[in-house]
């Protein structure tokens, strides 16, 4: 098998020289570069949070406020993460021409990632009881980031309720499904944010 | 079978926008909006000079008494927020807008109504935060706004509110931007223009737009934690609740150092179009000079620590700021020597585009020089604060932007309204420029050394000050007096300057295939490229008129421009582009109400932007009957 | 199973996209990853100049060997890839008086030579980054502050 690595790394000049990245659509191109400064912004947030949190005592969370439960985030995190499989599902299906599978699809991926905000909102009403944004830094920053992920979640129902719309009325096919694949590499990019989230705002506190 | 001359007059009909008022609101034409943005920048530009005109009048002689303290700091605020993020990338953005396309062999940009409501958007910021000036509380917290001072504790009143709902308000227009040149530079360029063939200008703009990409979120970041602070009692910045001052630095620099080179790197690109036309030659290393542009761009992020020497940090942290720091100097010396290098190796013509770039050559080195002293950290604390940095920061600033600016303005005014500017009052106005420059800013970097603190709204006699601020403003007037003879020879040209033709100066991009102006769909022709310097190749124009005769080259459908493939420039398809409407300004008033509403606190008002926003969206996104399935 | 043809087909231009990216890939690695161990083991609440009990010193001397060892890779890659191409010319088919009988491979045989060397000069520039942000571990104690 080593032959072979070696080989992998030992390309051919025609090889080196095939085109990649090549034929993406400019919408595509617009996605990917709209994402990767909303990714910059939430990397800023958290390097923010991470900075904040190494500064200041070593009690973290601050003033006394607990260490953040998991069993309700890893719950959401479930519901959240599996809303990327429909979403996939439904992409690949117009891809081969199937609008019967898109519509579904993304109805499953907006009941889950409709009850995922359902249950933050639920997180928040018993966190608020506990700290507000206003209470210390930690609260700042907790409502902060977790509430503009969820700004993001739902604007990410928006764009599949208006893709639902035009499904419906029979805008996509094999060949015309830009704004499908276009949503569906935001919402999985929602999906990853979170992940991020959960491991830094949730599970870190607790290692 | 249609004929050659009815398909140019389909192309025609097709491109050209309605006569009138409407069409005014609903341009996407990347001319037209590329026009406006250095219309607006220039407006923007006269204003922030105005405020250095007051500042420099009040500080001719110490204890002047023209300008109280309070009012100062609002100049000073302006004046650097306007001219940076109002003036330099905006005007950059509008030359790029009208240019990219056109040296790409392309129609337009790849999304032109986002084009349009990046304009609209960056218009109403501009507005927004000038009209903090007709209240008398403009922002007043240096145009780097650190916290404490602009906190809700030392600042409650609202001119911050203008400087952080200001910026976050922009920041959506730079995005835009930055993301149109980014996709029309990888899909729309002409056959042939692969990687190593695409202009020096292009490659810089394309570093630029990366630049922006990476940097605006943590500005937007930054104020949007200021603003929650400020208006809702977050604790971002606040130590006592757990939150650090310094966060805001960290967070701006990452942004603000940056954002110089996304000031810079434009206008460095526009002195790379302009050296081979007036060396009469090729750029000696165009290979080296895309490596510094790239290189610079990425750089620019590892440096931000060097704004914060002086805040007690640990020396190990700084020294890994430092190291990026000497050494984001090496790109920029490639790109002096590779300048320098052609032109010695040329035949230098000294018209006044190039007389502007060998002004800014000279005074570029000696602001770069100082750069690297900066470098240095126990320099660099002995220096903080004071004129010296005024100083620096100019030379590079100024002499990087402006000087290009201008090199532009005579060197692609005359492709855009058809005639060219005057030469002897170009000279002029380059001489009273130039010597107003250096006696305005020079005395600075002794001054600085002699201690004279940045931001004072006065100073005391008899500190060995008093001579060099005089001159300063002797050369602020005569800096004044130049760009009024830059402005009165531009609209002496629209009447009476002489006709550009095509290509008045023999240029090697595609933007001088065409005629000056260009007619609304660019090129009669896709062109077809086989070097970086396609006007200069054998039989360039015999081979473009020919293709005319081509359908698949002239490209007649509705409205069409040719998408080909992001390294090699292959032809890949006709795509489409959208005719003029009036939704991205109604998308970006929505955004004007959200954020309005926001800095004077009338949330119901500024709710009411969201539908509209929402709503703009929608039937922006709505697909065209011609581009839904049968 | 895919053949070692098709995969190496398919891997070769990502790899040279690695030469083109690694060290600019590994520079920003080694910043934000020394600076962060550094803040938070000279944080003001820190008992010691340690991160999870191993000295600071020693996590930013390892961080700058193995990425510079990943930037030295990329630039070995780009070496190997430029010579590839068989030219020795940067600029690569850009001088003008060029005329329509180019084919297609020239262009791209060009376009990728273009990007190896660039892969070379700025794995280079990142290297010595990476080497002088490490060499700052031999001249200052790890927590001094001016």
């Amino acid at each position: 098998m080593t032959g072979d690595a070696r080989a992998l790394v030992a390309p051919t000049a025609e090889e080196v020289a095939g085109e990649v990245p090549a034929g993406r659509p400019t919408g595509w191109w617009g996605m990917v570069m709209f994402i990767t400064t909303e990714a910059t912004l939430f990397a800023a947030l958290i390097a923010s949070y991470f900075y904040l949190r190494f500064q200041s005592t070593p009690e973290w969370p601050l003033g006394g406020i607990k260490t953040p439960e998991l069993s309700l985030p890893l719950v959401m995190s479930v519901i959240l993460l599996s809303s990327s499989a429909p979403m996939a599902w439904a992409d690949r299906g117009i891809r081969a021409g199937h609008v019967g599978r898109l519509r579904l699809g993304l109805a499953a991926t907006f009941v889950l990632g409709a009850t995922f905000l359902g249950l933050q909102f639920y997180e928040y009403v018993t966190k608020l009881r506990e700290f507000t944004p206003t209470t210390n830094a930690y609260g700042s920053l907790f409502f902060a980031i977790t509430g503009f992920h969820g700004t993001h979640v739902l604007v990410g129902l928006l764009l599949i309720l208006f893709v639902q719309v035009r499904a419906w009325l029979g805008h996509f096919d094999r060949t015309r499904h830009l704004h499908v694949q276009t949503t569906a590499m935001y919402w999985h990019f929602v999906d990853a944010v979170w992940v991020v989230i959960m491991l830094s705002l949730y599970i870190g506190p607790h290692l | 079978m249609a004929t050659v001359v009815e398909r140019t007059q389909r192309l025609a009909e097709s491109w050209t926008e309605a006569p009138g008022l409407a069409s005014w609101f609903k341009t996407v034409d990347h001319k037209k909006i590329g026009r406006r943005y250095i219309w607006t920048a220039s407006l923007f530009f006269a204003m922030a000079g105005f405020e250095a005109l007051a500042m420099r009048t009040q500080l001719a002689r110490p204890e002047e008494g023209l300008i109280g303290p309070g009012a100062y700091n609002q100049l000073f605020t302006m004046h650097g927020t306007t001219m940076i993020f109002l003036f330099a990338t905006p005007m950059l953005f509008g030359f790029g807008n009208y240019f990219v396309p056109l040296m790409l062999g392309a129609r337009d940009m790849a999304f032109p109504r986002l084009n349009a409501f990046g304009y609209w958007v960056f218009l109403f910021a501009g507005l927004l935060m000038n009209a903090s000036f007709l209240i008398g509380q403009a922002p007043n917290g240096g145009w780097f706004n650190y916290v404490p001072l602009t906190g809700p504790e030392y600042t409650p009143e609202v001119n911050i509110g203008f400087y952080t709902v200001g910026l976050l308000f922009l920041g959506i227009s730079t995005t835009a931007g930055a993301i149109n040149f980014i996709v029309t530079t990888f899909k729309l360029r002409a056959p042939g223009m692969s990687l190593n063939r695409i202009p020096l200008f292009v490659w810089a703009i394309l570093a630029t737009a990366f630049a922006v990409v990476f940097a605006l979120p943590a500005l937007n970041a930054d104020n949007a934690m200021l603003l929650l602070d400020r208006k809702f009692g977050f604790h971002f910045f606040d130590p006592a609740m757990g939150g650090d001052p310094v966060l805001w630095q960290h967070l701006f620099w990452l942004f603000g150092h940056p954002d110089v080179y996304i000031i810079v790197l434009p206008a460095l690109g526009i002195v790379s179009a302009i050296v081979p036309v007036f060396s009469r030659r090729p750029m000696v290393g165009y290979f080296w000079l895309v490596l510094a542009n790239v290189a610079t761009a990425v750089i620019s992020f590892g440096v931000w620590v060097h704004h914060m020497f002086a805040v007690g940090l640990p020396q190990l942290s700084m020294s890994f700021f430092s190291a990026a720091s000497l050494v984001i100097t090496i790109p920029g010396g490639i790109q002096i020597f590779a300048w320098v290098a052609t032109m010695l190796r040329g035949r230098l013509v000294l018209d006044t585009p190039m007389l502007f770039v060998v002004g800014f050559l000279i005074s570029f080195v000696a602001g770069g020089l100082t750069g690297v002293m900066f470098a240095v950290v126990p320099f660099d604390q002995q220096v903080t604060d004071s004129y010296f940095v005024v100083a620096h920061f100019h030379y590079v600033l100024f002499v990087g932007a402006v000087f290009p600016i201008l090199a532009a303005v005579y060197y692609w005014m005359p492709k855009i309204t058809g005639r060219l500017l005057d030469e002897r009052l170009g000279k002029l106005s380059f001489w009273l420029i130039f010597g107003g420059f250096n006696l305005l800013f020079f005395p600075m970097h002794i001054s600085g050394l002699l201690g004279m603190p940045r931001r004072v709204y006065t100073y005391l006699p008899g500190l060995g000050w008093d001579g060099w601020n005089l001159a300063s403003t002797i050369g602020a007037y005569l800096v004044a007096f130049g760009f009024l003879a830059t402005f009165v020879n531009f609209l002496w040209s629209l009447r009476r300057g002489r006709p550009a033709g095509d290509d008045p100066w023999g240029g090697d991009s595609l933007e001088w295939a065409t005629s000056s102006p260009p007619p609304p769909y660019n090129f009669a022709a896709i062109p077809v490229v086989h070097s970086a310097y396609p006007l200069w190749e054998e039989r360039f124009r015999e081979r473009l008129d020919g293709a005319r005769g081509s359908e698949e080259r002239q490209l007649a459908g509705d409205h069409e421009v040719l998408r080909t493939s992001e390294l090699d420039a292959t032809p890949e398809r006709a795509i489409e582009m959208p005719e003029e409407t009036i939704v991205p300004l109604v998308v970006a008033l929505g955004f004007l109400l959200a954020f309005g509403g926001l800095l004077v606190s009338q949330y119901v008002v500024a709710a009411a932007g969201v539908p509209v926003v929402l709503a703009g969206l929608a039937a922006w996104a709505w697909p065209r009957r011609e581009e839904r399935p049968r | 199973m895919r053949s070692t043809a098709e995969l190496r087909r398919r891997a070769a231009p990502i790899l040279l996209w690695f030469a083109v990216l690694g060290g600019a890939a590994a520079w920003t690695v080694h910043l934000l990853l020394g600076w962060g161990l550094e803040e938070i083991a000279c944080s003001p609440v820190s008992a010691s100049p340690d991160v999870l009990g191993v000295s600071l010193t020693i996590w930013i001397g390892a961080l700058t060997v193995a990425l510079g060892a990943v930037t030295v890779a990329a630039g070995l890659l780009a070496y190997r890839f430029w010579r590839q191409t068989g030219t020795t010319d940067p600029n690569l088919h850009i001088e003008p008086g060029g005329s329509d009988p180019e084919s297609e491979e020239q262009v791209r045989s060009g376009r990728t030579g273009f990007m190896a060397l660039f892969g070379l000069a700025a794995n280079g520039l990142f290297l010595l980054m990476i080497v002088y942000g490490g060499v700052s571990l031999l001249l200052l104690r790890p927590c001094a502050r001016t």
